[in-house]
């Protein structure tokens, strides 16, 4: 630190340490012991509170309904030749990830997002179809008196809301809260997610494997290239598909196994099924689809640690062995892949991390077909069955995954977290 | 290659010489399955960008046409994720080049034994499970500070981990740094603002452009951490994953086709930079 | 150009790291204004550490330093009076010739039109006219050489401090170079103080040399009194070389020691005022020695004899190194070569020198590289 005040003064070592420190604070750590600590409380959805929660978003549901409707009639009564509400425009297929919860930033809970589906462009108040066809026969007077009930109805929810929220405010906050600290999150997990949980760990395992093979030769044969421009070649060529967007790369997959994609076409015309009369594998909807587009979408990150560690071999070291009369085996095995290890070590963590924490293969490939992987648990969790505590804890199961993935490499391959982060 | 020969025994070399041949050649074989591999199914989905059938192929070949392009800039939500992942970058670079380069610089110039500790802190997001960051920034920042998922959350969960990225590149930057120089303008009288901005910046002027282009390029392309942090916004490739889990489209094929050039145009200057410097 | 050197003084300085080690002990020194300084030793005995502890790059454990009568304890190293000329010169590679020339004026405030005319001046100085507009990578390494030094100039130091500038120049070069800054300082009138573990550098170009080992000041003196009269065994082994007999202390009269050794009774001045039965040090250096006759001068007081057999002949040319067998040791005699004789292997001889060439010291850790 020293060295540092020295060379750059008081004033700019200080951002430094203030800028670093508000990295780890507010960018890593805080936020892990964030989920940590939520994946560690557990959330009693049976209980009190749950219930007050669900009977709170029942009211607004029920409340939402009503004003539609008062809207509805209000629009009639101001312009009766009107012929109705104007149709809302029709949805666009928006399919992004639903809102997680817009409910009071306080609290973790279940609240008012649930009762919204619908996607975020467009407006909340988007009339069901029967709000807005329902009403057109009713006479001048009996709107009037719809309206005055409605509204009625609409005051004693709001005043039930009201109370509701209130004694919410008292079950969560002070009078004991339903949340405490437990490993509820993490033996609640069922064995099929379970099984989920170990099969995806199996599956990036072998993943890592694949591309170890597929990749070591390649590596090799650059990083012993002598023409400089074939070499020139090659690079470009592993830097192209290794740039590329993930999404596409999984994609352009997605185009050759789907039920009319390239490859049942392929079979169809070597006469093997037929298209037309409705056969076809559903390739995308197996595990094994989307294994193989991992294999695809993940191998090249095996491919430059490894060229990277081969390339500063020293050549006459493989040529000595050569010489001395060594098999090719004997060659890979007592000189480059030593040479190598710090390169393998860092492509099997990157390619086993990106498959173990990969959300963009299982939701693309086959789109829901096949069974979910840990990912897609993970987000399920989150934004479908709401539970973000549930959701920590299954994080935090595929975070410690991956660390003793990466402490396991390090001790197999005996390299230091310097060597692995460059 | 001749070296090899030169030593070896007359009697060895010529079937040495065979076997390396044989080895040769199934290694360039194998190259060419390799790069098969990558290309092919990239070719299908480039091609079936310019095939007038509504869903995407290359077997079903209705006519060329340049349609699905000319549909992108009339699709709002595209066009609004680009806008979206434009400002997201910008946050990005904007955050992680500052951070990246005050960690590179406690790391290179501190001396004791807990740099260790702060270096593996500061470099494991690289090596964690990117939707993990993405749900603990989330949950951080609704829990603490009321803001709810959206580009801002997106915005700091990628600078988590891409301003490792930046660290790890200005630390192999810095590690190659004369620090005599430093001492000698420190000497000569500059006050440490001045060391600062003329000797140290410019050394490292090259490698803040290089963090910049890779902080960009990841930020624009990232999936798994946006996909979780992005709430009920959006960015193009959020919106692309969406439109892909729903059906798939030419007009996906046609934004592929995009980046698929600019990758390429990004990836070719990159390599013959690095050529003319080595 | 002149400019005003100062003296530079320390007191009770010492140095020691976080880890323990002791880099420098308390030394105090004395430098006068305008004076040509050398600190030689070999790498590691603190001579780099003082030099850094003076441009302000590192603060002493203990005691203070002046510069012209005012302390700069505490002042950084862009505070301070001095500049510094790096070991492997620190010239800033982004930079033009001139612009680095400049570049300490720049920090000062000068504007560019200023700065550029004094850069022109000093690089006149150095003798590099017409180079301003260059790159340093541009330049050989001479040149380069000669840009640090102009640099260094440029911002008028009182004090200029120089670690072993001339160690990447090849002999010819840094012979030559020798001369020009020893020009340099007396144009200037800077105080220049030289680091080196070159004993040809700081014999040629001081005024003044102080001998360093392992953080302690060995002797200081002007060049031709270090060689001629060193004080202590290691100053005595590092500058030059010296044939050294190991014995005891038989007899003192005065200014003179007899040692009995293991060739024979030797007597040498006494320069650490030895007393019977002491252990102690006979020192003769290789060219001091004469060949004599058998016979002759035997019983001399003011002459050593001792015999051997030749072991080896090396001939340099205008000089011829011999190698000889006494007792237990290697005896080293350096002779012009007069042509006069021949010189057979295991021929014996008889050596001579006088006592006023030999000195006897208090035996004390000796350079490593001493015959």
């Amino acid at each position: 630190m020293n060295a540092l005040v020295r060379t750059y003064g008081l004033g700019l070592t200080g951002i430094f340490v203030a800028l670093v420190a508000v990295w780890i604070l507010l960018l890593i750590v805080v936020p892990q012991i964030r989920m940590i600590e939520r994946a560690f409380t557990y959330e009693d959805r049976g209980g009190e509170t749950a219930m007050l929660a669900l009977q709170i978003d029942r009211a607004y549901v029920e409340k939402l309904q009503l004003e539609r409707e008062v809207r509805t009639l209000e629009q009639m009564t101001d312009s009766p030749a009107a012929p109705g509400p104007t149709t809302p425009t029709a949805p666009s297929p928006s399919f992004s990830a639903p809102s997680p919860s817009t409910a009071s930033p306080s609290a973790p809970s279940p609240s008012p997002s649930a009762p919204s589906p619908s996607a975020p462009s467009l407006s909340p108040f988007a009339p069901s179809p029967n709000a807005a066809g329902a009403q057109p026969t009713l006479s001048a007077g009996e709107r009037t008196a719809r309206l005055a009930e409605l509204n009625q109805r609409l005051s004693a929810l709001e005043t039930k809301i009201t109370d509701l929220e209130a004694q919410e405010d008292t079950s969560s906050g002070v009078a004991g809260t339903k949340e405490h600290y437990s490993l509820k999150n993490f033996t609640d997990m069922s064995g099929l997610h379970l099984q989920i949980f170990i099969l995806t760990l199996v599956y990036a395992f072998t993943v890592t494997i694949c591309a170890f093979f597929i990749c070591y030769p390649v590596a090799y044969a650059a990083a012993t290239m002598e023409n400089k421009n074939t070499l020139t070649i090659i690079l470009v060529g592993l830097l192209i598909p290794y740039a590329i967007n993930e999404l596409l790369r999984i994609f352009s997959w997605v185009m050759i196994l789907d039920r009319n994609g390239i490859l049942n076409t392929l079979l169809d015309f070597v006469g093997f099924i037929d298209l037309s009369a409705g056969e076809g594998f559903r390739f995308v909807a197996s595990n094994g689809a989307v294994f193989a587009v991992m294999v695809y979408a993940y191998v090249l990150f095996m491919v430059f640690p490894i060229y990277n560690t081969i390339d500063t071999l020293d050549k006459s070291q493989i040529e000595a062995a050569r010489d001395l009369g060594a098999s090719p085996w004997k060659i890979h095995t007592r000189v480059v892949i030593p040479h190598a290890k710090p390169g393998i070590a860092v492509g099997s963590i990157m390619t086993f991390m990106l498959s173990a924490g990969s959300i963009a293969a299982p939701e693309i490939v086959g789109r829901g077909m096949h069974p979910d992987w840990f990912s897609q648990l993970i987000y399920r969790r989150f934004f479908e069955a709401d539970s973000w505590n549930q959701g920590s804890a299954y994080s935090l199961a595929l975070l410690v995954a991956c660390i003793v993935f990466i402490l396991v490499t390090m001790k197999v391959f005996k390299v230091g977290i310097r060597d692995i982060a460059k | 290659m001749s070296a090899t020969s030169i030593n070896s025994t007359a009697a060895a070399a010529p079937a040495q010489q065979r076997s390396r041949n044989w080895a040769d050649a199934i290694l360039n074989g194998y190259l060419v399955l390799f790069f098969a591999y990558m290309f092919l199914p990239l070719g299908f989905m480039v091609a079936a960008a310019f095939n007038a059938s509504p869903t995407p192929s290359v077997t079903d070949w209705q006519g060329f046409t340049l349609q699905w392009f000319a549909e992108l800039p009339n699709d709002k939500r595209f066009v609004q994720g680009l806008l979206h992942s434009l400002l997201i970058a910008a946050g990005v670079i904007a955050f992680s080049i500052p951070l990246g380069l005050s960690g590179a610089f406690i790391l290179t110039r501190m001396q004791s034994r807990s740099t260790t500790l702060l270096y593996t802190i500061l470099a494991s997001p690289v090596l964690l499970p990117g939707i993990v960051l993405g749900a603990t920034t989330m949950i951080f920042w609704r829990d603490y500070f009321g803001v709810q998922a959206g580009l801002f959350t997106t915005t700091v969960a990628q600078t988590s981990f891409i301003a490792s990225f930046c660290m790890l590149l200005f630390m192999a930057r810095l590690q190659r740094q004369d620090r005599v120089l430093e001492e000698a303008a420190l000497d000569l009288g500059a006050s440490p603002f001045m060391v600062f901005r003329r000797i140290t910046l410019p050394f490292l002027a090259p490698t803040i452009a290089t963090a910049a282009v890779v902080s960009f390029l990841q930020s624009i392309e990232n999936y798994n951490t946006t996909f979780f942090a992005i709430g009920s916004s959006w960015t193009l490739v959020t919106e692309i994953g969406s439109r892909m889990r729903f059906g798939l489209s030419p007009m996906i094929n046609a934004i592929g086709v995009i980046f698929v050039v600019i990758t390429i145009v990004v990836a070719v200057t990159h390599t013959l930079m690095a050529r003319k410097k080595g | 150009m002149t400019m005003h050197g100062q003296n530079v003084e320390l007191s009770g300085v010492s140095m020691t790291y976080p880890n323990g080690f002791t880099a420098v002990h308390p030394t105090d020194l004395t430098i006068n204004a305008g004076e040509f300084f050398s600190i030689l030793g070999p790498s590691g005995c603190g001579k780099t550490t003082i030099l850094r502890m003076i441009s302000g790059f590192l603060d002493p454990s203990t005691g203070s330093i002046s510069i012209g009568a005012q302390s700069v304890n505490g002042l950084g190293p862009n505070k301070r009076p001095t500049a510094l000329i790096f070991q492997t010169l620190a010239l800033f590679p982004l930079m033009s010739v001139w612009e680095n020339v400049a570049f300490g004026l720049e920090a000062r405030g000068v504007n560019k039109q200023e700065r550029r005319r004094k850069a022109e001046e000093l690089l006149e100085l150095v003798a590099l006219t017409g180079q301003a507009e260059k790159k340093p990578t541009e330049l050989s390494g001479g040149q380069r050489q000669r840009v640090a030094v102009a640099r260094a100039l440029a911002v008028e130091p009182a004090v200029l401090l120089l670690d072993e500038p001339l160690s990447a120049l090849d002999l010819k070069l840094r012979q030559h170079m020798r001369a020009e800054l020893k020009d340099i300082q007396r144009k200037t009138g800077v105080t220049f103080i030289y680091i080196t573990h070159d004993q040809g550098e700081a014999l040629a170009m001081s005024d003044r040399v102080a001998v360093m080992n392992e953080g302690r000041i060995e002797q200081i003196a002007s060049a031709a009194e270090l060689y001629n009269a060193p004080q202590t065994p290691f100053a005595a082994t590092f500058v030059g070389e010296q044939n050294v007999f190991g014995g005891r202390v038989k007899h003192t009269n005065g200014t003179t020691v007899e040692v009995e050794t293991g060739q024979g009774l030797l007597r040498g001045r006494n320069f650490n005022d030895l007393t019977v039965g002491e252990e102690a040090l006979v020192l003769v250096r290789p060219e001091r020695i004469e060949l004599a006759a058998a016979n002759e001068g035997a019983g001399d007081a003011d002459n050593n004899r001792i015999t051997g057999q030749l072991l080896r002949r090396d001939l340099e040319g205008a000089l011829i190194n011999l190698y000889l067998r006494s007792g237990d040791q290697v005896i080293h005699v350096n002779l012009h070569n007069k042509g006069d004789r021949d010189f057979g292997v295991d021929e014996s001889m008889t050596l001579a020198f006088s006592t006023t060439d030999t000195a006897v010291m208090r035996p004390g850790p000796m350079a490593r590289s001493s015959a």
